[in-house]
């Protein structure tokens, strides 16, 4: 990898937000063009894909990554309620 | 900003960064301007952070009680990207840019102490060299006289340094290699190019091109008129250590020069082939613009 693409990957918080807001509004553009209409899975793909962008913005500075993890542990969570829920439906 | 040293009590002038009496750092109005810029920009993300929030809580409920699933998860999205603007903090620089400024630091904060102690007025002079990767070194004179003017041309090869050039008492200085040595190494790297084989003409637009693809500077010009060269650089990394310089060790800032203004110094005088005494360097910290005027003597 190059000194240049190396610095054009800046590793900080703007990044990550910017990169997963336009993410987010592309799934939704696509998924909305698809005609799906369950809310759990845009909400699932949302919270792939900041686990996603997490990664490939790493490292952030120590107070960032704290209050990342924390936004993390949340999403995974509710990620954890979707599957449930999911599991549950298919085995009734 | 305070008129007493807080450890000792004694008078201090608004221009000192350390007391005359106990050396303790002051509170200076820099630092406490800097303290206001970080409230600054968390209220800069703020308003979008609310603002993204409300857009995302109105268009979801209103899209929850209309059943339309895109625009509930667009409510979703807007309002999940408002708590994240409002809750993660705004960078400031990255790690590998904090870890660089405070590495570099010290060994920078040493120079400066031993520019006050031998109290070295004069401006470091950089002797030209050639050869990939060789760095000009800088020769700070004890006095100017016509010796230290031009230091002999032999001295880039020397690891002393308290070195004598000339035959009388004062014909002395230290000698000191770069403080931007390293970042001239990188820039030639990056140009796979000998500096010194460099045209005076195409030197800018090597620097604009070198500077940006290392990631420290964009828009970077030069101007050449007689004996004079006035670079102008847009800095997008080292602001940091820029900023801490000027407040830490002013004698090295005005004398040798910052890592970024040394390594400029160096690059002048190995295309030009000249010997290059450091002016000034100017930073506008809110433009992130560094002006830097460099003389020329054969």
């Amino acid at each position: 990898m190059s000194k240049k693409t190396e610095h054009r990957r800046m590793r900080n918080t703007n990044t990550f937000l910017l990169t997963y807001t336009a993410l987010v509004f592309s799934t939704l553009i696509v998924l909305g063009l698809l005609g799906v209409d369950r809310i759990d899975v845009y909400v699932a793909l949302f919270i792939i894909e900041f686990f996603v962008i997490s990664e490939l913005t790493s490292p952030l500075g120590p107070a960032e990554s704290r209050r990342k993890t924390i936004i993390g542990i949340l999403m995974l969570a509710i990620f954890t309620g979707i599957i449930v829920e999911r599991i549950a439906e298919i085995l009734r | 900003m305070q008129e007493r040293c807080w450890i000792c009590g004694s008078d201090i002038l608004p221009e000192d960064n350390f007391c005359r009496k106990c050396g303790v750092e002051l509170i200076s109005a820099e630092k406490e301007h800097r303290a206001d810029r970080r409230l600054t920009e968390a209220n800069r993300q703020a308003p979008v952070g609310i603002f993204l929030i409300t857009v995302g809580a109105i268009v979801g409920l209103l899209s929850y009680f209309m059943a339309i699933v895109p625009m509930l998860a667009f409510g979703l999205a807007s309002f999940l990207i408002g708590i994240m603007v409002l809750y993660l903090p705004e960078s400031r620089g990255s790690i590998a840019g904090r870890l660089a400024t405070d590495s570099s630091l010290p060994s920078l904060l040493n120079i400066e102490k031993l520019l006050e102690d031998l109290d070295l007025d004069e401006r470091g002079i950089y002797i030209p060299a050639s050869g990939l990767g060789v760095c000009p070194k800088v020769f700070v004179p004890l006095a100017q006289t016509p010796a230290t003017e031009r230091p002999p041309l032999g001295l880039g090869g020397s690891r002393r340094i308290f070195v004598t050039v000339g035959k009388n008492p004062e014909d002395r200085g230290i000698l000191l290699d770069a403080p931007g040595g390293q970042i001239l190494f990188a820039l030639e790297n990056s140009l796979r190019a000998d500096l010194a084989k460099v045209e005076l003409g195409n030197l800018g637009t090597d620097l604009n091109s070198a500077f940006e693809s290392l990631g420290i500077a964009k828009v970077t010009t030069l101007e050449h008129q007689d004996t004079t060269i006035t670079i102008e650089m847009k800095l997008t990394a080292l602001l940091e250590l820029e900023e801490r310089l000027r407040n830490l060790a002013p004698r090295l800032v005005a004398q040798v020069g910052t890592p970024i203004a040394s390594a400029l110094a160096a690059a002048v005088s190995k295309a030009t082939g000249k010997y290059v005494k450091f002016k000034n360097a100017v930073l506008q910290v809110p433009e992130k613009k560094l002006t830097i005027n460099l003389k020329l003597s054969e």
